[in-house]
């Protein structure tokens, strides 16, 4: 085994916190749309196509901010449609968003069959002067791309957002409490349809990350399976953009042993992306236990640490009658 | 009687609005492909329905999509969101990739074991899931998905370590298995009768479970009103553990079927998206197995039909799919909407009493 | 006159509940053919107490003994088994099915051998019962079709032939007068064989009058038992609210 040491050096660090950049908006994405009680399900094929589309319009319009812009639109449409089906219809969230996970899928395949494998711009890198020179932290996080940097931000803002504005606690007022949050003149639907389609820009924009950027291209089921991982790290981060960004960056530390690994244990090196998916599920066991909720219902550090609980009102349609 | 062929005649009308939608839309896509329309919609046919071969091949298409169809309107019924069934029919195949790789005995008993093991593996790994989520409150959903991973994870193991083809490791699969433990063709064509027959036996063995037992019912009221069959006597979390085995059994069937009937060697998408698709069916189908059956029919002939597409005017195989989930899309928004016209006429039939 | 003799249900310092909805050190007894209410503020105790004898919420201390049986660590099911019936106050969450027919909801209760049912039978079992239980409906009605008088007349018309301790949430509530009234003669037409009967009600006029004795719930315990024929609706309010004489 190559030495864990070296593997974690400063060079490591900045590679995965650059890998996991796409999921990270993804995950910070579904997480607000989740917290104003909608689940979106459709983030595979809502990957895949705004990744088409947003490789599509940068390649052919030159422009890296209409391709990530239209990205962002077409996700956010199909997020949309998930919110308008549940709001208008009382359809079941699931239903719609495992549809269209399906249909963006196919369709990314069927229209992006011209672009595929076509070499096209990608997100320049872009130091920040003075910051980048700093020991350890300047090439972690001011060494790498506006992308990277954008992400960060959002990890901050959105955590900020949620938990320290009266906007942000109205959000989670329709997601916990829907019925008690419209009793205090709260608009649950018209929040869930605005967080709904800022959720799903922001998954637009992690996939348009990928191609125009960590994976620097189209093919047909590039980035597939992506879409799955960030709804799992969604749950292993209780909720919480922190604690998910966390899940994005351990993530991304899993590809990146999986490909030092890749030469010398193959077999391991394949399997080791699997593994949030069991880490999801233990975390879900988990926080699941009676003794654990007893721990995370107190207050403190630990408490939020240990809250798995999903937003009461999560993936129920509210109407008033 | 006729009041109620009326009445589904009535509910289903407006849902059929979602059929020339979802046409609209496939032509749209064919004209920006560029494709001609009547040609494709022959080659389509032709491809799927146009020779005994191609309608074996889509019989074979059919089979492990109507076993999942089967398991999955088990746990609709009881409630549940069986997304894993994905995995439950990859742990069906790899339970019977080992039964024919290990055991050595006459073809018909391998055979055998090989359907009884993938029926074995499926129910295991549906059973843990159904223990995650009986017992562990673990949404099924997501269960499911991560066990549907960890089970493809498990293949990819499997076909790169421990199964390598001898010499090289390669994802095309592992070798293939003995001809003689084939599941036994029809003449020429690539159709499996047991194949075709077992698919047959779980649509007709579910619509009669489910429409004539007290398992049935009981499973039904399971997952109509979980609180209320347990108040009216049902042990619920045992029923709910029972529609899942039974629904990964059926799964680990279609596993079976495939390594047996189809590859006759584990590879990597052994599964094929058949338990996704399924969904997808049993969606369309408002979860009836009745339904579900002749749809998963269309599906097929749609499926297979998309290859020949692909072959003969460089369609990209993926049109079948995006016109299949428009279909599934349109007619779940227009039930919707006519769930919604019927409550404004309540609403209105209220106020005016 | 009903049935007046042994006990039928003995409860001993019984405590059960999690958190805040708890009861603690509950003793009571009723005898065969007794109709015994409990008032109190809604979250009092009288929900948990009832689903505690229903062996829906586990017992953490004390005994319960039916018909001189200890039951204490048997489960619902055992306990419906030996007579006890649970009427629940929410009637389509709880009580009924959605979804299911009438004809299927016999069909689901009854206690037929073999694996298959008869439908035939269950549908003239429904139609049956539809009739001598008067609900306004078809045995391909579903419950939510049905209104909360109608809903109540399925319930009872669902409850086995006879049940040793029915035990009752809100029986009357959202019901009309003439329906509440109706119910009620069912119900205490059970006392004949036997049947006791406890219920939670925020009808103090109607545990006044269907009550042989009013059991007082508050904060978890019983603090007092009044003699419905003896005590004035005014006083019964006070003691509701934690007022001891």
């Amino acid at each position: 085994m190559p030495d864990l040491i070296t593997m974690i050096s400063v060079a490591t660090i900045a590679t995965i916190v650059a890998a996991a950049t796409p999921l990270v908006f993804a995950v910070i994405g579904e997480t607000i749309t989740e917290k104003a009680g909608v689940v979106n399900l459709s983030l595979d094929g809502s990957m895949l196509l705004s990744a088409m589309t947003g490789f599509a319009v940068a390649y052919t319009t030159g422009s890296l901010p209409l391709g990530f812009l239209t990205a962002a639109l077409v996700s956010a449409g199909i997020a949309l449609v998930v919110a308008f089906a549940s709001i208008e219809f009382r359809l079941n969230q699931i239903a719609v968003g495992f549809v269209l996970t399906l249909l963006a899928a196919n369709l990314s395949a069927f229209l992006g069959r011209d672009f595929v494998r076509k070499p096209g711009p990608f997100v320049p890198s872009m130091p920040v002067p003075g910051l980048s020179d700093l020991p350890v932290v300047g090439p972690i996080l001011f060494n790498q791309n506006p992308l990277v940097y954008a992400s960060l931000l959002l990890i901050a803002g959105s955590f900020w957002f949620l938990f320290h504005t009266r906007p942000g606690l109205d959000l989670q007022a329709a997601g916990e409490r829907p019925e008690a949050a419209f009793a205090r003149g709260i608009p649950v639907n018209r929040l869930r349809y605005l967080y709904t389609a800022l959720g799903g820009a922001l998954v637009g924009i992690g996939g348009a990350a990928f191609s125009l950027d960590v994976k620097a291209g189209w093919a047909d089921g590039h980035v597939a399976n992506y879409g799955w991982i960030a709804l799992a790290i969604v749950i292993f981060g209780g909720w919480h953009p922190g604690r998910a960004a966390l899940g994005c960056y351990l993530f991304g530390l899993l590809q990146i042993m999986a490909l030092k690994l890749q030469p010398e244990l193959p077999n391991l090196a394949q399997v080791l992306p699997i593994l949030p998916f069991p880490m999801m599920i233990m975390t879900l066991v988990i926080v699941n236990r009676p003794a654990v909720k007893r721990l995370a219902a107190r207050s403190g550090v630990l408490g939020r640490l240990l809250q798995g609980e999903p937003p009461g009102g999560l993936g129920r349609a509210f109407w008033r009658e | 009687m006729i009041t109620r062929a009326a009445e589904t005649l009535g509910t289903l009308a407006p849902r059929l609005i979602a059929v020339p939608v979802a046409l609209a839309v496939g032509l749209l896509l064919l004209w920006v492909a560029d494709a001609p329309p009547l040609q494709t919609l022959r080659l389509l046919i032709e491809g799927s329905l146009g020779s005994q071969q191609r309608i074996g091949d889509t019989l074979m298409v059919w089979a492990p999509l109507a076993l999942a169809c089967a398991a999955l309107v088990v746990t609709f019924t009881a409630g549940l969101w069986n997304i894993g069934v994905e995995g439950q029919i990859v742990a069906g195949a790899i339970a019977a990739t080992w039964v024919a790789r290990e055991l050595s005995a006459p073809p018909a008993v391998v055979m055998a074991s090989m359907l009884v093991a993938g029926t074995a593996g499926g129910a295991a790994w549906a059973g843990l899931l159904g223990v995650l989520n009986v017992r562990g409150g673990v949404h099924e959903i997501f269960g499911g998905l991560g066990l549907t991973f960890v089970a493809t994870g498990a293949v990819i193991y499997l076909v790169l370590g421990p199964w390598k083809r001898a010499g090289v490791a390669s994802t095309s699969g592992t070798d293939l298995f003995p001809r003689e433990v084939w599941f036994p063709t029809m003449a020429a064509l690539r159709v499996s009768p047991l194949a075709v027959g077992l698919g047959v036996i779980a649509v007709v063995g579910v619509f009669l479970l489910l429409r004539r037992t007290r398992f049935g019912l009981r499973l039904r009221a399971t997952g109509q009103g979980r609180a209320a069959a347990a108040r009216l006597g049902v042990p619920t979390e045992r029923y709910l553990m029972y529609a899942f085995l039974l629904s990964g059994a059926l799964a680990g069937i279609a596993g079976a079927v495939l390594v047996g009937a189809q590859h006759h060697k584990l590879v990597p998408s052994v599964s094929g998206g058949y338990g996704f698709l399924g969904i997808l069916v049993v969606l369309l189908a408002s979860y009836r197995i009745h339904w579900a059956a002749p749809i998963a029919l269309f599906f097929a002939i749609i499926a297979n039909g998309s290859v020949q597409l692909q072959l003969r005017l460089d369609l990209h195989s993926s049109l079948g799919g995006v016109f299949q989930g428009v279909l599934v899309l349109a007619v779940l928004l227009a039930g919707g909407w006519q769930m919604r016209r019927a409550r404004e006429r309540d609403r209105k039939a209220a106020a005016r009493a | 006159m009903p049935v007046r003799g042994t006990a039928r249900l003995r409860v001993e310092s019984l405590s059960a509940g999690r958190e805040v909805a708890t009861i603690t050190g509950v003793t009571l007894e009723v005898a065969q053919g007794e109709v015994v209410g409990l008032a109190g503020l809604e979250g009092a105790g009288q929900r948990v107490l009832l689903r505690a004898l229903a062996g829906q919420i586990p017992t953490t201390a004390g005994r319960v003994t039916l018909d001189g049986r200890d039951v204490t660590a048997d489960g619902y099911r055992a306990r419906m088994a030996a007579g006890v019936h649970h009427l629940p106050a929410d009637r389509i969450g709880e009580g009924l099915v959605p979804g299911l027919t009438i004809t299927e909801h016999i069909a689901l209760t009854a206690e037929q051998s073999g694996a298959a049912i008869d439908w035939a039978a269950a549908e003239r079992d429904a139609a049956e019962r539809i009739e001598r239980f008067s609900v306004r409906g078809t045995p391909d009605s579903v419950p939510e079709s049905l209104s909360g008088g109608n809903q109540q007349r399925l319930l009872l018309a669902l409850m086995p032939p006879q049940p040793s301790l029915v035990l009752m949430e809100h029986p009357t509530r959202g019901l009309d007068v003439e329906s509440a009234a109706w119910v009620w003669r069912q119900l205490l037409a059970r006392r004949e064989d036997g049947t006791a009967f406890v219920f939670a009600s925020a009808d103090l006029d109607e545990l006044m009058t269907y009550c042989d004795r009013i059991l007082v719930c508050f904060s978890g315990r019983i603090i007092g038992e009044v003699d419905a024929a003896t005590t004035s609706v005014a006083e019964l309010g006070l003691l509701i609210g934690g007022v001891t004489a």
